[in-house]
């Protein structure tokens, strides 16, 4: 690893929305003044603005939709002598058993490897972060951009449940309607998302080198 | 490294995004430039012309267009055929009493879409023309926080999941709405992956 300074310790700001650097305004000229990126306009930070609390916070409330979303249905199924719900797993076994294998893990991987995982990843960025480790800064600021890029795709089974529940509608013979575990799963997956864009994998840089 | 020298100049002195790391890149236009300390991908490009970006932004329009006119699928069962659309889908959550999902299906597929589409299109058009720097701003600003949360192509990804899972059920017929939602991937795919920001920028000084 080569030995790099930091744009911040020489008194640079990167717009975070379009890149451009720009000098840190002196704390007496803009005492209380909002600084902009002279390109794009958008505010402009050093770090994201109370990065650890605000990802901490986020992720603590995906954790308390974390368990419902997992526990309670998400579907319920009423056909002719057929009365059933399913939850997240339940819907994975049954594509198994259906012989979709390849489908089976796709969802598996999109609805609970990668909810859990991007959980216990972000929680030890922020531990690691907080504890200003010096550990495998290169592959921690590599886990931060797989869980950023890859979170978004667990929204897969939300869409699953609004295709079948607007497709399966045979009144009087088959019909599916939602249930509220696909409300707690959406919650989860768009305050992970939330929970990944507060964090400032700069952090782990400043602290850790 | 890789250094194109008939594409503009831009700026030497980046920060890496990712751990700020102060980097200068060559001279010239890079084709592709990684941060040595944590491996980011700072600059990326492949030819990073904003006509090109444009002509994928309004052909992905178009197919955004066609992809919310038409079904995504039908499926057909003792004689009833059902449908479903990209909006039919939000409004049937709604009507099942969860209008917070259906909130979220309307907004992540088809609000976030379109605004984001309106917002790359109309910037990239503007920014030939010598004025209006402050719309541009916006544009640029609102389109880039947007990105994230456009997932039609996870929402096509749900449609072949549905499919799979609706065919012991009944037979699925795959509508104009599931090519347009392909082709809207694709064309919008090419079109993130060739508009280069700092090329954008570019123009728009030379045009101020």
């Amino acid at each position: 690893m080569k030995p790099c300074a930091s744009a911040k310790s020489r008194g640079f700001v990167s717009c975070h929305v379009c890149g451009l650097l720009s000098r840190e305004p002196s704390h007496r000229t803009t005492a209380g003044a909002v600084t902009r990126c002279r390109r794009c306009g958008a505010r402009l930070h050093a770090r994201k603005p109370e990065s650890l609390a605000r990802s901490l916070a986020f992720l603590i409330a995906a954790a308390v939709f974390y368990v419902p979303a997992n526990v309670l249905p998400i579907l319920h199924t009423t056909a002719v002598g057929y009365d059933e719900s399913d939850t997240i797993f339940s819907g994975i076994v049954a594509l198994w058993s259906g012989r979709s294998w390849p489908l089976a893990i796709l969802v598996f991987i999109a609805s609970i490897l990668v909810p859990t995982l991007k959980f216990l990843v972000l929680g030890f960025l922020l531990w690691s972060t907080h504890r200003a480790s010096r550990w495998a800064l290169y592959d921690r600021t590599m886990l931060y951009r797989v869980i950023d890029f890859i979170g978004r795709w667990s929204m897969l089974d939300v869409f699953v449940v609004a295709l079948m529940v607007t497709l399966v509608q045979f009144r009087g013979l088959a019909s599916i309607h939602p249930e509220s575990g696909a409300l707690a799963f959406a919650l989860v997956v768009i305050l992970m998302m939330y929970a990944a864009q507060a964090f400032d994998p700069r952090l782990m840089w400043d602290r850790g080198t | 490294v890789q250094v194109h020298p008939s594409l503009p100049r831009v700026n030497r002195v980046l920060a890496c995004p990712e751990c700020d790391a102060l980097l200068h890149v060559p001279q010239g236009v890079v084709a592709s430039f990684h941060c040595p300390r944590c491996g980011c991908a700072v600059v990326r490009r492949v030819d990073g012309s904003l006509d090109r970006a444009l002509a994928f932004y309004l052909a992905s329009a178009l197919f955004f267009l066609l992809a919310n006119l038409f079904p995504i699928i039908r499926i057909e069962a003792g004689g009833i055929t059902l449908e479903a659309t990209l909006v039919g889908a939000a409004w049937a959550l709604g009507a099942e009493r969860m209008p917070l999902i259906g909130a979220v299906v309307a907004a992540t597929t088809i609000l976030i879409p379109a605004l984001e589409l309106i917002c790359t299109t109309s910037m990239l058009t503007l920014a030939e023309w010598p004025h209006a720097p402050r719309v541009l701003r916006f544009l640029f600003r609102i389109s880039q926080r947007l990105r994230p949360w456009n997932m039609v192509e996870i929402f096509m990804l749900g449609t072949l999941v549905s499919i799979v899972k609706l065919e012991g059920l009944a037979s699925v017929i795959p509508g104009m709405g599931l090519w347009s939602m392909a082709a809207f991937m694709l064309t919008h795919a090419a079109a993130s992956h060739v508009f280069d920001a700092r090329v954008f920028w570019n123009e728009v000084k030379v045009a101020r």
